[in-house]
C-alpha cells in the first residue's frame, strides 16, 4: 500500500498526532543541515501555508522525517500506536 | 499594553528558526529578536527568511555591535529589511562582548561613545538617508543611501551597567535589558529613570525590554533541567556583585566554572541549583512564569522577551507559553 493511501485512511485528529510525532523529531534532529534546501523551503512553505498536516503534507514530512532519522522514525511512529504506518514507511 | 518577543540563537539550519518564527507570528508573539554572533548563521540573513515567511510580527535585531560592522552597513541591512517587512524592523545595538571581539583581534574601544555614535549614524541614515558625523568613535565624512527608507526604524539599545542604561534611555527608542529577576530589574530601572530624565524624556515613550532566559513546561523538573544549560553559561560569566546580589554560593561558581572549562557539561548542569535558576531566568510551569512576568511587569517593562532555552521542546513550550501565559496579559 502506498504511503498516500495510508494517511488518507486516518482521522483529522489521528493526522495532527502523527504529524507532531513526526515535526518533533524533525525540529530534534541534528541533521538539521543535511535538510536540502528545496525539501527546507517546502516544509517552511507548507507550515507558513497552515498545510503541513493534510494529506500531502504528511507524506511530505514522514519523508523528510525518514531520510533525516529513518530509525527514530520508525520506532517512534510504532511506539505511538501507527505500526502500519511505520511498516509502510519503511518498506516504501 | 505588554508585548512578548522570542529570541533565537541562529545556531540551526535557517528553516528551524524560520520555523519557530512563524509559529511565534501564529501564537500571537509581538516580536522575534535575532541575536548576532559571528559564529553562528547571519543575523540579516536569518531575519530576510524570517521576513519573507510572516506578515506582522517584529523583527528584531537582538543586537548588534558599532565594533564588527562599520554602522552605515548596519543601517544600510536594517533598512533593507524593512524594505521586505515595512515597519516591523526594530534595529538592537549594544556593546558587544568583550570576549568575542578579542577573540577576533577587536579592541571594545569607548564602548558607551561607540554604541552613542552608532545610534546617532543609524537614525540619521533612517530618517534622512544620509550623514555626516565626527565623533570620537566614528567619522563619517559623507554617506548617502540611494534609496528611501519606508516609514521608521526603531533603535533599542542594549545595556547592563549604570551609564549605558542612562544612555540607552536618552538616545533610544528602546532598552534592552538582560535580566530576568525583579531585583536586577528593579536596579536596572533606576537608572533608565534618571537617564530618561535627564533627557526629558517621559519614562512611558521607552519601551523597556527585559531579555529573560526562559523555560516553561508542565513538568517543573523538565523546565527546570533545560534552563540549568543555559543558566550554568549565565552564572559563570556574571560579576561577583550581581552574584552576591542574589546570594548564589560562590564557591558552587567556581566548581560550574571549572566543569565548564573543562568541557564537563553535565557535570557543571547538575550543579546549578534553584537560586541561580531563580536568580537568572524565568523557569517553571506557567504559573510560576506567570508570577514572575508579573513582577517585570510591576517595576515597568513593557516586554518580555523570552530567551534561550523557552523549553526542553522549543515547539512546544512555544504553544505552552502562547496558551497559559500571555492571555494573563494580553
Amino acid at each position: 500500500m502506498a504511503i498516500k493511501e495510508v494517511v488518507s485512511n486516518f482521522s483529522l485528529e489521528q493526522k495532527e498526532k502523527i504529524g507532531t510525532i513526526v515535526i518533533d523529531i524533525i525540529l530534534k534532529s541534528k541533521k538539521g543541515a543535511e535538510l536540502c534546501s528545496s525539501d527546507a523551503r517546502k516544509l517552511i512553505r507548507l507550515w507558513q501555508e497552515d498545510l503541513l498536516f493534510t494529506d500531502d503534507g504528511l507524506v511530505f514530512l514522514l519523508g523528510v522525517a525518514k531520510k533525516l532519522e529513518p530509525e527514530k522514525t520508525i520506532e517512534k511512529l510504532s511506539s505511538k500506536g501507527f505500526s502500519e504506518l511505520a511498516k509502510v514507511l519503511e518498506e516504501g | 499594553m505588554v508585548y512578548f518577543g522570542v529570541e533565537f540563537v541562529p545556531y540551526e539550519p535557517f528553516w528551524k528558526t524560520t520555523f519557530y518564527a512563524i509559529q511565534a507570528e501564529k501564537r500571537g508573539f509581538d516580536y522575534i529578536w535575532i541575536t548576532d554572533h559571528y559564529n553562528n548563521r547571519n543575523v540579516y540573513v536569518t531575519l530576510t527568511s524570517v521576513a519573507l515567511h510572516t506578515s506582522k510580527i517584529k523583527l528584531g535585531i537582538g543586537v548588534t555591535n558599532p565594533y564588527l560592522v562599520n554602522p552605515v552597513l548596519t543601517a544600510q541591512a536594517a533598512a533593507s529589511i524593512n524594505e521586505i517587512a515595512p515597519n516591523r524592523v526594530v534595529l538592537g545595538i549594544g556593546p558587544g562582548d568583550k570576549t568575542t571581539l578579542a577573540s577576533l583581534g577587536v579592541e571594545m574601544t569607548l564602548p558607551v561613545a561607540a554604541v552613542k555614535e552608532c545610534v546617532l549614524i543609524a537614525r540619521s541614515l533612517f530618517q534622512k538617508g544620509k550623514v555626516k558625523f565626527e565623533g570620537k568613535v566614528f567619522k563619517i565624512p559623507k554617506a548617502k543611501f540611494n534609496f528611501k527608507v519606508i516609514g521608521e526604524i526603531p533603535i533599542f539599545i542594549g545595556a547592563q551597567g549604570p551609564q549605558m542604561l542612562r544612555l540607552a534611555a536618552k538616545y533610544g527608542d528602546g532598552v534592552l535589558i538582560n535580566a530576568s529577576h525583579p531585583k536586577d530589574v528593579e536596579e536596572a530601572m533606576k537608572h533608565i529613570a534618571k537617564g530618561a530624565k535627564r533627557a526629558g524624556k517621559p519614562l512611558e515613550e521607552l519601551e523597556i525590554a527585559a531579555y529573560t532566559s526562559l523555560s516553561v513546561d508542565e513538568d517543573y523538573e523538565k523546565a527546570f533541567g533545560a534552563a540549568a544549560r543555559v543558566v550554568a553559561f549565565i552564572v559563570a560569566g556574571s560579576p561577583d556583585f550581581i552574584l552576591e546580589r542574589h546570594g548564589i554560593n560562590i564557591g558552587k561558581v567556581n566548581e560550574i566554572k571549572k566543569a565548564l572549562g573543562e568541557a564537563r557539561w553535565k557535570d557543571a548542569f547538575s550543579i546549578v541549583d534553584k537560586k541561580m535558576i531563580d536568580a537568572f531566568s524565568i523557569t517553571g510551569t506557567p504559573d510560576i512564569c506567570i508570577k514572575k512576568i508579573e513582577e517585570l511587569i510591576k517595576l515597568g517593562v513593557t516586554q518580555v522577551v523570552a530567551g534561550s532555552p523557552i523549553g526542553p521542546n522549543v515547539r512546544k513550550s512555544i504553544d505552552l507559553f502562547s496558551k497559559k501565559v500571555m492571555p494573563n496579559f494580553k
